[in-house]
């Protein structure tokens, strides 16, 4: 059994030895999120599942590719993750067919895995708290443009042609957009 | 791209905003500059905090199971191409130290297999793979990055090379050796795994022949994910409880830039 007081740094690095006792204390810790950002993009379970299975096997094959020294795991997992997720809409298509997305998960509906590690658990649902927080104090327009941009995959320019606003106003949101949520989740931090 | 140029785009990089040619610029020009790249770390982490606002949902445990199959089966297929290819090695726990060699064909073989001899099980294992023990593991031996590692010669064997694979599902532990001198009388050759406390396992004793080729077969039990290096030292007939002798090859599973001066050798 993994010891749950691993960084999923060491249990990455484990990875380049097939250990598969990491890679799946690695799953249990994150596949949820994984799976989570993937729905968000995609909006249809079976094509959520698809890209989570693809994020971690592309981790189990290619461990290397996490670089430590360049940000935490998680931030590269749920690039990873939301890249992932832009390019199965994309390749999809109008194959792709969208759902009425489940409710979200309650505190009791949480799998075995996060009542093994219930610390984790409850640190995910503060940072949680504190993003959404942080997002709804950003104006609407400033709301909107991240959001189409992170999860809807749509570059500035495509976002500037879907709400019919100049290039420049859409880059300016999003630079205003990114600064004020970066500014709040620091201040929630430091409280 | 100067600086300036980089810091009006590295939001919109962050979110994955950019058109791909923007991408390759700005990302040329982080792979130059440390404090733009220290800037793009920040943002990267700021947008991805993006990801949980999205509404947290737990993928069915059918998920799971698929997952953790196919990562089993890349372990087994990695042990290389042929009649194993994507097959697990069904490697009986248990395969008999001396009747293989006797009846199997393993004769070069060294053996440091704790496990209980049964020679049915030994005679089952090679009938169900449809293989010989032998093939298994040169198949073992043969497998892809992800599960062998080349020792190197440090000091005295100039010339040896060695090769060490392994198959955690199955606990086995194979190293095939070549170039390296006869042993002096009274004197053998030892594989060690180092653990990341600098402390070394031994994994058995082997001799070579008049090629200077040497091959041993080893069970592999418990941390097994702490291994960090592995060495052949050259120690007393037996073998030894302690690394005694210097190490003659070895191999280091850790990338260079994360090995202390000492290379990671206790």
């Amino acid at each position: 059994m993994t010891d749950p007081g691993l960084r999923d740094e060491d249990l990455v690095a484990r990875l380049r030895w097939r250990d598969l006792a990491a890679f799946e204390a690695l799953y249990d810790r994150h596949a949820a999120l994984v799976y989570s950002v993937a729905y968000r993009v995609v909006g249809n379970a079976q094509a959520a599942e698809d890209v989570t299975q693809e994020v971690f096997l592309r981790l189990w094959r290619r461990p290397e590719l996490f670089d430590g020294t360049r940000g935490r795991f998680t931030t590269w997992l749920l690039s990873v993750a939301r890249n992932r997720a832009v390019d199965e809409v994309r390749s999809l298509g109008r194959r792709l067919q969208h759902e009425a997305p489940p409710p979200e998960a309650g505190a009791q509906e949480l799998g075995d895995a996060s009542a093994a590690d219930p610390e984790l658990e409850a640190q995910l649902a503060l940072e949680r708290e504190a993003v959404r927080a942080a997002l709804a104090t950003l104006p609407p327009e400033q709301q909107e443009v991240l959001l189409l941009a992170y999860f809807g995959g749509l570059t500035q320019q495509e976002i500037a042609q879907r709400l019919g606003q100049p290039l420049g106003t859409v880059k300016t949101r999003i630079r205003l957009g990114m600064k004020k949520l970066r500014e709040r989740l620091r201040r929630a931090v430091e409280t | 791209m100067t600086c300036e140029e980089l810091e009006e785009r590295l939001d919109a990089y962050a979110l994955g905003a950019l058109d791909a040619e923007e991408v390759r610029a700005v990302e040329a020009h982080l792979s130059q500059c440390g404090r733009c790249a220290a800037e793009a770390a920040d943002a990267l982490r700021a947008a991805s905090a993006l990801a949980l606002t999205a509404p947290f949902l737990q993928p069915r445990p059918a998920l799971r199971e698929r997952v953790l199959t196919a990562a089993r089966r890349d372990v087994a297929a990695a042990a290389g191409p042929g009649p194993l290819a994507g097959r697990r090695l069904a490697w009986a726990k248990g395969a008999a130290a001396v009747l293989l060699v006797a009846a199997l064909g393993l004769g070069s073989w060294s053996l440091a297999l704790r496990r209980d001899v049964d020679r049915l099980e030994a005679e089952n294992a090679a009938l169900r793979s449809g293989t010989t023990p032998a093939a298994l593991v040169a198949a073992l031996l043969a497998g892809g990055e992800a599960v062998t590692w080349t020792l190197e010669a440090a000091g005295p064997a100039a010339g040896a090379r060695g090769v060490l694979a392994w198959d955690p599902e199955q606990g086995l532990c194979a190293l095939s050796v070549d170039g390296l001198p006869q042993p002096p009388a009274g004197h053998v050759y030892q594989l060690w795994l180092v653990k990341d406390d600098g402390s070394a396992v031994s994994m058995g004793t082997f001799t070579v022949d008049a090629d200077g080729t040497g091959r041993l077969l080893s069970t592999l039990g418990g941390e097994f994910g702490r291994f960090v290096a592995a060495g052949v030292s050259l120690e007393p007939a037996g073998g030894n409880s302690q690394r005694q002798g210097a190490m003659i090859l070895r191999a280091s599973f850790r990338r260079p830039e994360e090995e202390g001066a000492s290379g990671g050798w206790p």
